[in-house]
């Protein structure tokens, strides 16, 4: 099942096969779901905007070409709702979502700065990750969530978040910078 | 161990994935997945519902027009003669059959060409909508079965 590639299933379901459609959900469910989970940080709010990411892919199907990446279109897709949704209920920092770079605040980071032996002893790792992870900014959690959890490639995401890929570059290690010193910080 | 391992290795780039893969990854239900298709569902019906509104409404137009314009190609060609000429070929065969090519020119003459192509477009758009209406009719069935 894993075997077909997005782009033929979608092409199947167009065709009239009802079954692919529920291939391509079933196999992208769970990880959107924890993508907008990661930006709402509400398991009930994450609910509703999954139901409402794959409506909204099935309404766009027809639009969808298929020499474009399927993953691709879906996380921009699940993004945009997630970010329209935290607008409307005043979530989120706008300042977070422009393309600001922020300089000032990452100039203080040393990257260069080793993390200690002393922080592996910490026991519940995968909790102090998602807090670590959940503090960053909108920008810096969002790229490095897609790069490492969801295995897109750099290019990928900046078709989703709609930035230039040198930006995207830059921010995926600034993003790095920052959660190395965040961890440096809980051990301290 | 494995986490001491994987922090170990933290400032190496390609440990990363690794890290990452030690955040809770929340498992969805069936619940959510079978929301998600009696949704789709529900929007389905919904715009199958719209088209059958639609197309019944172009439906009825197209008789409308068709009948206007049946009745001016009708009048029209009885007008132009073109009628007269018809009941020529019952009435004097004869005549008609040994100047055939003539009669055949004159017909075509006295053809209300526009009313016709007119007439023949509006039974094209009653067709197509009915096949339409017929098709969305069809899927509201299957799904009501």
């Amino acid at each position: 099942m894993d075997k077909i590639l997005d782009q033929d299933l979608v092409g199947e379901y167009l065709k009239g096969d009802e079954e692919s459609l529920e291939i391509l959900i079933k196999r992208y469910l769970t990880r959107v779901y924890n993508f907008i989970l990661s930006i709402v940080c509400d398991k009930e709010i994450a609910n509703d905007i999954t139901q409402d990411v794959f409506v909204k892919a099935w309404k766009n199907i027809k639009r969808f070409k298929k020499n474009k990446n399927f993953k691709t279109w879906l996380y921009t897709i699940a993004r945009n709702t997630s970010i329209d949704y935290m607008r409307k209920k005043k979530y989120l920092n706008f300042s977070e979502l422009e393309n600001d770079d922020n300089e000032n605040i990452l100039e203080t980071i040393k990257s260069e700065e080793l993390l200690p032996d002393e922080i592996f002893e910490i026991k519940n790792l995968s909790e102090i990750l998602q807090n670590v992870v959940n503090d960053l900014p909108e920008k810096y959690k969002t790229v490095l969530l897609l790069y490492y959890k969801n295995d897109l490639t750099l290019e990928e995401i900046s078709k989703i978040l709609k930035k230039p890929l040198n930006t995207v570059k830059s921010q995926h290690r600034r993003a790095l910078i920052l959660l190395k010193n965040s961890l440096n910080n809980k051990k301290q | 161990m494995h986490q001491k391992c994987i922090f170990n290795r933290i400032n190496n780039m390609k440990n990363y994935k690794e890290l990452f893969s030690q955040l809770k990854q929340e498992q969805t239900d069936l619940a959510l997945f079978t929301t998600i298709m009696s949704k789709i569902d529900k929007e389905k019906r919904r715009l199958v519902i719209i088209r059958i509104v639609l197309f019944s409404s172009g439906l009825l137009g197209s008789i409308v027009a068709f009948i206007h314009v049946f009745n001016v190609l009708y009048a029209n060609l009885a007008q132009s003669g073109f009628m007269s000429f018809i009941s020529l070929l019952f009435s004097d065969s004869k005549v008609v059959l040994s100047n055939f090519s003539s009669f055949v020119l004159v017909l075509f003459e006295n053809l209300p060409v526009t009313w016709i192509i007119l007439s023949l477009f509006a039974i094209w758009i009653f067709l197509d909508l009915l096949r339409h209406l017929l098709r969305n009719i069809a899927f509201i069935y299957k799904y009501n079965n």
